[in-house]
């Protein structure tokens, strides 16, 4: 029922809803128009026409670059889809022993940076001297090389050790959330294990599934990272490392750049339209990486079959975290890159700490991360409730422009704020400034989703009580509203500060040596071949992240639970929204499991 | 509080603090206010998707001084709007609402009191405790708004929780506390300011069936020992009966009756009331004579004729067809078929509830409710005889005025 609706200030409100034309819309709508222009010059004047569109389409290197992206989004999806389920599958069903630290290991790949996993993986896996490749040759006595990352299928494993998340916590929510008495029923009118599964269990999941293959898909399309660094010395082009070169190579195209980029935007717009079509008006709230009870007579399964399928998620974990990070480490404690340990020294990180570079790009990392989740928590916290609170016209396309940026690449919002930067009469290009602002423009719809998710849950006859208690709209808004959205909204504000502490893909065409990142810094490093170094700047950024997301496991508990000194009398349901819920707590908050995004 | 002291609209400046718990009006007071609370012609429809939906179509009310008035109806029959109205929670499309003479709402002068101004206290269906307080933050919310000092509130909270019998109960969590508690805070926190008025929404329809029963008989004592202006809104006939000092019937945003809770169960004014209220029997008859002020009418299915009362606006002639209104324990049931006077019928269906038993007879074809005591045992197939007790009976039309 529609509630009267006076006296929202206006102000704060309009800001919010204004604000989206500077950061979103306009960096867009120049990409757009800079992809018309007939100059490949970001500053000059040119003449709108819709050349540079057909000029793609009749270059083979980039047809195949597109194509490439496409070969490996769909490899992503299959792949991640498979082991997703079958992970989702082992934990909520068969209910192997430590299923619950599996369950809670599972989202670690999640938060990892991609382009460390890649730089990881590319230490572990080249084909010259990658350390498994030299293990092996070790073992049997001579070179070998059964091995090679630099390969279309070694692209394609990175990204999907990444992607396999999202699969495994839509999955196994929606299998832990499922009524076991649908399973029982069906066991009850005779039908058998498999049978269940098939015919009751996977088609009650499926729609979970197919929103996190979709993810994979969108996230192996938007990935740069992983083709730019293993596909880098087979010539392995896709259309965003086609979009960096045009920008980073001489002659400069940014005209072309755009034109690529808004062919990938397009292909991911709809991608994500049609995933959210899919996940429809279901609500993900108990989504909270924690799988649920799980039908209980799925799970007679004897203890050897237990303990053998454990390995399965065993072993995902141990590729998509263990070794990679295991190979950084080792690295990083040598003073070359080498398979075979002969020293172990610190000097690696004695350098970096020395180094003033080194330290200023981490500088620079943490206040352009920390100045831009604090405005985007401010800023995401007013658009929220004026969405919540108002019914403009329009207001809905809104909501659709502020979520906009999950569906669009880093490197293509990159290049659209290139336009921006280089246009603009204020000098920001080059400065912190135009970091911040790409930050704020990538990330802010995950903070967003979280605050959005968690304001859905406080039932609108919280506010009515408040009103009729003789509060204000004002005090409704700090007594009640705030309060309840507050562990939300700071889980969305580490999210924040994790996606940009560790973003390659959004700066690596805004970044230069005035304003360099950790993330830049460990790129440079890259190409200069400084591997023990990079391995050493990687493990620092991984361990700045793992407290963050420590930090924020711990910020986003529920506020005042005193659940100890519950009464005898059992609690009635009234409060769904806590009970369920605590999620917005978890790090695995629906904003991410709904769209996630490095 | 007195009453009549203060006729202009209430203030949200908290002036009039947190006065004592309203004690019963001393002897020699002026006469009650019976038009405490007016409600004018409100009209209000919602669109959704492009489709208008009225919800209420010209509900007119007055609630006395102290009284508790129920707002009684079928989902949907605008029952509850009518109470957000009251409350400023919606504002209706046309109409006006005055609290002690002084206008809330008028919708066609355009003037609107919010909420937080109106010094209405409310309980909501879902009770809305916010869980990041305590209960006695919860219940101190409302004494907080109006700037009561840290130590009145303390006292003022105290004596409220004390009197829902959750004094000890201070410090807890709303998700801490069972069902009926978390409904009796709700409770505690819409009255703690003395309200002028005192809204319930459904407030018992969270609870489950036993727990409703014990509530309602401590909710009945609760209430008349405040002595608050009172809306209740419930779906419940049989609760509204059990509470109220006035019920109106409602379905399809109209006011159908006004009354007692005795003049609405002896007297319903059409098929409708006399359904909802009471699983009454409808059976149909015809006028057959006029006498002491009502008439006769004999059922369609034989016997004899019995005295009815028409509603008092209906004047239905000799040869009318109309229907009579038969409360299910007022059936005289007698075994075997032909007797004089009686209607032939046979048992259906037989339920036993404890204090007696509850049967479906067929005349004809036409089901008829009885409830009988507990010595009165008839088989499943048996032919019975029917006569009804406690003429005069009720008489309604024979249809519904918009069927």
């Amino acid at each position: 029922m529609a509630t009267p609706r006076p006296s929202l200030h206006l102000l704060p409100a309009a800001l919010a809803v204004l604000a989206l034309i500077p950061v979103v819309v306009l960096p867009l709508a120049y990409l757009v128009y800079g992809s018309t222009l007939d100059t490949e010059s970001a500053t000059g004047a040119g003449r709108v026409t819709f050349e540079r569109f057909g000029e793609i389409a009749g270059n083979a290197d980039y047809r195949q670059g597109i194509l490439n992206s496409l070969k490996l989004a769909v490899a992503t999806g299959v792949g991640s889809c498979i082991i997703g389920v079958l992970i989702a599958w082992i934990v909520v069903h068969v209910r192997p022993p430590g299923r619950n630290v599996i369950d809670a290991l599972m989202i670690v790949p999640f938060f990892l940076s991609s382009f460390v996993l890649a730089i990881a993986w590319a230490m572990l896996g080249n084909p010259n001297n990658g350390l498994i490749n030299g293990w092996i040759s070790d073992l049997v006595g001579r070179d070998v090389v059964p091995l090679s990352m630099y390969s279309f299928w070694g692209i394609a494993f990175v990204i999907m050790t990444g992607t396999v998340p999202f699969v495994y916590m839509l999955t196994a929510a929606a299998l832990g959330s499922t009524d076991p008495s649908l399973e029982e029923a069906a066991a009850m009118s005779g039908a058998g294990r498999v049978r269940r599964l098939r015919t009751v269990t996977l088609p009650l999941v499926a729609p979970s599934i197919l929103a996190g293959v979709f993810f994979a898909v969108v996230f192996a399309m938007e990935s740069f990272a992983e083709p730019a660094i293993l596909g880098a010395s087979i010539r392995y082009n896709t259309v965003l490392t086609d979009i960096y070169l045009a920008v980073e190579n001489f002659p400069i195209k940014y005209g072309t750049a755009s034109a690529l980029a808004v062919v990938v935007m397009a292909i991911t717009v709809v991608l994500v339209f049609v995933q959210g079509k899919l996940l429809g008006n279901r609500s993900f709230v108990s989504l909270s990486g924690k799988s649920g009870s799980g039908a209980d007579i799925s799970s007679g399964y004897g203890r050897r079959a237990r303990l053998a399928l454990l390995l399965i998620p065993v072993g995902y974990l141990v590729l998509a975290v263990v070794l990679p990070m295991l190979a950084l480490a080792l690295i990083s404690l040598q003073p070359f890159a080498s398979p075979q340990i002969t020293e172990l020294t610190l000097q690696n990180y004695e350098w970096f700490f020395s180094d003033e570079a080194n330290l200023r790009a981490l500088r620079n990392s943490g206040i352009t991360s920390a100045a831009a989740a604090v405005a985007s928590m401010l800023w995401m916290f007013v658009l929220a409730y004026a969405l919540r609170r108002s019914r403009f016209w329009g207001s809905r396309v809104v909501g659709y422009v502020a979520l906009l940026p999950i569906a669009v690449p880093g490197v293509v919002i990159g290049v659209a704020l290139l336009w921006i930067s280089l246009r603009s009469p204020v000098l920001i290009h080059g400065t912190l400034i135009i970091i911040a602002l790409a930050y704020v423009a990538r990330f802010s719809p995950f903070v967003l989703r979280s605050i959005t998710a968690a304001m859905t849950q406080v039932d609108v006859a919280l506010e009515e009580s408040a009103r009729m208690s003789g509060a204000g709209e004002g005090r409704v808004l700090r007594d009640i509203i705030f309060p309840l959205i507050r562990p939300s909204l700071l889980s969305g504000g580490v999210i924040f500060g994790l996606f940009s502490l560790r973003d390659l893909n959004t700066v690596v065409l805004l970044s230069g040596p005035t304003n360099n990142t950790i993330s830049m810094q460990i790129w440079s490093m890259y190409e200069n071949a400084q591997l023990p170094l990079v391995a050493a700047t990687a493990v620092v950024q991984s361990s700045i992240l793992l407290a963050l997301v420590v930090l924020g496991r711990w910020l986003g508990r529920a506020p005042t639970v005193r659940s100890s000194t519950v009464d005898a009398d059992e609690p009635e349901a009234s409060y769904p929204s806590r009970r369920e819920g605590g999620s917005p707590a978890s790090l695995a908050s629906p904003a991410l499991a709904r769209h996630g995004g490095r | 509080m007195s009453t009549g002291s203060r006729t202009t609209a209430p203030h949200r400046d908290g002036s009039a603090g947190p006065a004592p718990v309203r004690q019963g009006q001393p002897d020699g007071e002026p006469a009650l206010d019976p038009d405490y609370v007016r409600i004018e012609s409100l009209f209000k429809q919602f669109s959704r998707t492009g489709q208008a939906t009225r919800v209420l179509n010209d509900v007119s009310l007055t609630i006395g001084e102290g009284e508790l008035l129920t707002l009684l109806g079928p989902s949907g029959c605008g029952k509850t709007t009518t109470l957000r109205c009251v409350a400023g929670l919606e504002r209706p499309d046309s109409g006006a609402i005055w609290v002690r003479g002084a206008p809330v709402v008028d919708a066609d002068a355009g003037s609107f009191v919010p909420p937080e101004a109106r010094r209405i206290g409310m309980a909501f269906q879902s009770y809305a405790l916010w869980p990041h307080m305590s209960v006695l933050d919860n219940v101190g919310y409302p004494l907080r708004m109006r700037r009561v000092r840290r130590e009145g509130i303390r006292r003022r909270a105290d004596e409220i929780l004390d009197r829902v019998g959750l004094g000890g109960k201070l410090r807890r969590f709303p998700r801490e506390l069972s069902g009926g508690e978390q409904q009796r805070v709700a409770l505690a926190r819409a009255v703690v300011a003395n309200p002028d008025v005192l809204l319930l929404d459904e407030p018992l329809s969270n609870l489950d069936a036993r727990l409703r029963q014990q509530t309602l008989i401590w909710l009945v004592a609760l209430l008349r020992d405040l002595k608050i202006t009172t809306i209740y809104v419930t779906h419940d006939q049989s609760e509204a009966l059990a509470i109220s000092d006035q019920i109106a019937v409602m379905h399809g945003g109209v006011i159908l009756q006004r009354g007692t809770p005795s003049e609405v169960y002896d007297h319903p004014l059409t098929r409708f009331v006399a359904e909802f209220i009471g699983a009454a029997n409808l059976l149909p008859g015809q006028v057959t004579a006029h006498r002491d002020g009502g008439c006769e009418v004999l059922p369609a299915a034989g016997g004899q004729p019995y005295l009815a009362l028409p509603p008092a606006d209906a004047h239905p002639a000799s040869g009318d067809e109309v229907a009579l209104v038969v409360r299910p324990e007022k059936v005289v049931v007698q075994p075997g078929h032909d007797r004089p006077g009686c209607i032939d019928a046979v048992v259906n269906v037989r339920v036993y509830s404890g204090s007696g038993w509850q049967y479906v007879m067929l005349i004809g074809d036409q089901e008829l409710r009885v409830d009988t005591a507990v010595d009165q045992v008839f088989e499943r197939g048996n032919p019975v005889s029917l006569s009804f007790d406690g003429a005069p009976l009720p008489l309604v039309s024979h249809r519904e005025p918009h069927e």
